[in-house]
């Protein structure tokens, strides 16, 4: 290559390639590198061209300490810890609020939350927004949130949902608010009329919107509501038409689609083990695209488990990495076939083998 | 009949002329708007490309016309072995011409093959690679490498 120079979209088409690290280290190189590298439009070029590719993906898992660590999805081999904006004092905890696009949106006991990009370890720090309902006395309340990517509007937003119970009956009062980072302040948007099923799990980004688990009535049945980042509206989501009874719902996103897991009651308790099934809708919005990745059924197990939450698709798609009683991940293979697991144990770089079968059972 | 056994006439810019089969010949993109035109019936003269890289190219398109049945994973094999046997000189002639031909999988395959050689190395040995001046003063370079100082921790 030595006396020709290279065009400055090959450049880029090549550089696009590489992981934010290399990136940073090459902008030394000269100016045109460095203005490239620099150049918004290319850091667009290059996170489409890592969401097309399924490239430079990591699992953010928390460690012992409350800190956050970051596993490479690939190999799954070595978990690495993250120096996080809001740790001070020796606290490291923080909670995660939602992740897009390499973001990730945390915050402290302290009540201040963090957009962060882990790989340029830039960051934006602000308060959480004042829940003004919660100064009326309410008996008891919870606030969540969901953080995601507004396309139309080029915009990154965060939302705050507070629940607040006032009154021994089961009628609740909501506040929601929209943080918007091109603007960087916060606003109160139209109240949310469903009860949130859960009070410590944030909202699931996919398709443009913002996902929870929601019932009508406190004790009904549960439902996925979305809130649309663009109109900035709830509606609910429509669930496949096959589902039995008796059951409990987790939303999570999967290769970019909305993805359900569906607990079914085995015993008389909430608690009892579960049989377990995941859906993915292909198309959004499409109710008859749902469709059964797999279902893991309890009798089949080697030995039983309590507790699976599908976390990630491999680089792939021909398995599903899953994590399972809050202390294991595991990758499933295709149904019917065996797979290993592996298990990533506070830092240790340990890898154990086990063969386990996942069942499959007709819709 | 007749369609599928056109030749298409291309001329490099060293003279040597190349007779390829018109399936073959639509993997790039940019003869593919020629015939598609109807400017394709007369040899095709490549001002920048040599008789050597455009037999590479051929020989590259080639293998993914015959490979159309064959599975993803032998694909990528034949892409890999395809790509490795390339020196840098001429991978670089090969993506300036798959960039003119418009031939994308070509492209994507050459990009990614010189950014996973440039992975992991120096900003020193880049511009060596490349013969890249450096054009920063001393203390604009420092001043950059300062602010991301981590990235150059080489360990992870």
């Amino acid at each position: 290559m030595a006396t020709l120079s290279v065009p400055h979209d090959i450049v880029s088409e090549i550089l696009r390639r590489l992981g934010v690290k290399d990136l940073l280290r090459f902008k030394c190189i000269s100016k045109a590198w460095c203005s490239l590298i620099d150049d918004p439009d290319f850091a667009k070029l290059h996170l489409s061209h890592s969401l097309k590719t399924g490239t430079n993906l990591s699992l953010v898992p928390r460690g012992l300490d409350g800190g956050l660590l970051s596993v490479e999805l690939d190999s799954l081999k070595r978990a690495r810890r993250l120096k996080h904006p809001l740790e001070s004092y020796g606290d490291k905890f923080a909670d995660l609020l939602g992740s897009c696009n390499g973001l990730l949106a945390l915050m402290s006991r302290r009540d201040e939350i963090s957009l962060w990009n882990p790989s340029t370890r830039k960051s934006r720090t602000f308060p959480a927004a004042a829940v003004e309902i919660s100064r009326g006395r309410p008996r008891r309340g919870f606030v969540v949130y969901g953080f995601g990517y507004d396309p139309i509007s080029d915009d990154y937003k965060l939302l705050q949902m507070a629940q607040y119970y006032f009154s021994n009956d089961d009628s609740i009062k909501s506040e929601v608010k929209v943080y918007s980072s091109s603007s960087n302040c916060w606003r109160r948007i139209q109240d949310f009329n469903f009860y949130l099923k859960y009070k410590l799990v944030h909202g699931v980004y996919a398709n443009n919107a913002l996902h929870f688990v929601v019932s009508r009535m406190r004790r009904s049945e549960p439902l996925v509501a979305a809130f649309d980042l663009g109109t900035e509206e709830f509606c609910l989501l429509e669930l496949p038409d096959c589902l039995g009874t008796g059951f409990s719902l987790n939303v999570r996103a999967m290769g970019g689609c909305i993805s359900l897991t569906v607990y079914y009651y085995l015993g008389v308790h909430v608690w009892d083990v579960h049989d377990t099934e995941i859906w993915v809708m292909k198309e959004y919005g499409v109710r008859e695209s749902w469709t059964k990745l797999i279902s893991v059924k309890q009798s089949e197990f080697i030995w039983g488990f309590n507790y699976v939450l599908p976390l990630a698709f491999s680089n792939n798609a021909d398995k599903v990495l899953m994590y399972v009683d809050k202390n294991k991940f595991m990758w499933s293979g295709n149904v019917g076939r065996e797979s290993r697991n592996y298990l990533i144990n506070k830092e240790a770089e340990k890898e154990r083998e086990m063969a386990w079968k996942l069942g499959k059972r007709r819709c | 009949m007749a369609s599928t056994l056109k030749k298409i006439i291309l001329k490099s810019c060293d003279g040597k002329i190349l007779e390829v089969e018109e399936a073959v010949a639509v993997q790039s993109q940019m003869i593919k708007n020629m015939i598609e035109d109807d400017c394709a019936n007369e040899e095709i003269p490549l001002p920048d490309i040599t008789g050597e890289i455009l037999s590479m190219i051929i020989e590259y398109c080639k293998m993914h016309v015959d490979g159309e049945n064959n599975s993803n994973n032998e694909l990528i094999a034949r892409d890999a072995d395809f790509i490795t046997r390339v020196d840098l000189n001429t991978l670089y002639y090969l993506i300036v011409a798959a960039n003119f031909l418009n031939v994308k999988s070509l492209l994507d395959l050459t990009c990614q093959r010189v950014a996973d050689i440039i992975k992991g190395k120096s900003p020193e040995e880049i511009r060596l690679t490349f013969n890249i001046k450096n054009d920063f003063t001393p203390e604009e370079e420092e001043e950059i490498r300062k602010k991301n100082a981590w990235a150059f921790d080489y360990k992870d």
